[in-house]
């Protein structure tokens, strides 16, 4: 067999086998099973419960304000999401609704460059990667009941789509919407006012 | 045929030249990748291809190591053949993803290396430049080419610089 191909393949090997071993033996790897940690029973909580954590402190990329913290008085009404079924995709106008009567909090997905670069006014920086690597600290700073908008800049970015996959796999939140509109039908609707 | 050795010369430093810079590219890719490991996956989740995510997982697990390997071997001229058409793969599929997520529009973040050492010292527009799908294309494209010159010289150029021919290599050896 030609010499460069088992070379190839010796390499491979060796990735595989070094990826898979200091996955297992480092702190933040990456978990195979679906649902690495057991997700706290939705029951066992309070819609109103407290946050335990600074969420400041919970993200190292969050630009998180401690307006947000105030808890959830109450699902909304027309709310239809379970732990585990598809999430809703909203427009701007029931974004601002569920934001003004539901407390719902609107996150900002993208980087936190492009975050700083212009986002809609009371939206917070959870970038996806920090969404993906933090689940549980998203679980800690947000009752389950929160209903949590996710954003980035258009119907082309797949961002705040994936977030709200991400999340549902954890069957936590119960009430996830994103916004496929993102910034580009924000600035659409201001411009349009 | 004779062999020019001029061009033979340029030729094998051109080659050397992007063992290396490859070379450390990846080496600088696959640290920032293996020192956290998990934004990675959200990373190759971001372009939506379709796969799995327990494959996901696994490219994110073994890709960097294989990047890492490949840049170590090219930059220490080992099994250089077999690293430059790994790495040449390798970055077809990079080129192939960043190109399909350029054109549809994806405003994504490529997750090829990490930029955090920029942050401090330049602005964030040239900052979200470097990150940008098209950059990102571009930049895949002259590394397949770089790459697949390095592989195709591969057996032609020395393993080290030690052996590089000379224009003189004619010349009687010294007493």
């Amino acid at each position: 067999m030609n010499r460069t191909f088992i070379q190839s393949l010796i390499l491979l090997g060796a990735s595989f086998a070094l990826g898979l071993a200091y996955n297992a033996n480092h702190p933040s790897g990456i978990h195979f099973d679906s649902d690495p940690l057991p997700p706290p029973a939705a029951e066992s909580r309070p819609p109103s419960a407290k946050p335990t954590s600074d969420p400041a402190q919970l993200f190292t990329h969050a630009l998180i304000s401690a307006e947000w913290m105030t808890p959830a008085t109450a699902a909304p009404a027309h709310a239809k999401t379970q732990p585990g079924l598809e999430a809703q995709k909203v427009s701007w106008p029931e974004a601002q609704e569920l934001i003004a009567h539901h407390q719902a909090v609107l996150i900002d997905v993208r980087s936190p460059i492009a975050f700083q670069s212009g986002h809609i006014p009371g939206a917070i920086s959870v970038p996806l990667q920090e969404i993906a690597t933090n689940l549980t600290a998203l679980q800690n700073t947000f009752p389950p009941q929160l209903p949590l908008i996710f954003y980035c800049d258009n119907a082309n970015c797949p961002q705040s789509r994936t977030a709200t996959s991400l999340l549902q796999e954890r069957r936590f939140f119960t009430h996830l919407y994103y916004f496929p509109g993102g910034l580009f039908e924000w600035r659409a609707a201001q411009a349009s006012r | 045929m004779a062999r020019r050795p001029g061009i033979s010369l340029m030729k094998t430093l051109l080659s050397l030249t992007l063992r290396w810079c490859i070379g450390l590219l990846l080496v600088w890719a696959a640290l920032s990748k293996l020192a956290d490991p998990q934004p990675f996956v959200a990373a190759i989740a971001a372009y939506q291809m379709g796969l799995p995510l327990p494959l996901i997982k696994l490219i994110a697990v073994a890709l960097p190591w294989l990047e890492l390997l490949c840049g170590l071997l090219l930059l220490l001229s080992h099994w250089v053949r077999a690293a430059a058409g790994l790495v040449a793969l390798m970055f077809l599929v990079f080129f192939l993803a960043t190109a399909r997520a350029w054109a549809l529009g994806y405003e994504i973040s490529c997750g090829c290396l990490n930029w955090a050492f920029f942050q401090s010292i330049a602005e964030p527009q040239t900052l979200k430049l470097l990150e940008s799908m098209p950059f990102a294309t571009f930049r895949n494209l002259l590394l397949l080419l770089g790459s697949g010159f390095v592989w195709i010289t591969a057996s032609a150029v020395p393993t080290t610089t030690a052996h590089l021919p000379t224009d003189n290599a004619s010349a009687p050896p010294p007493a």
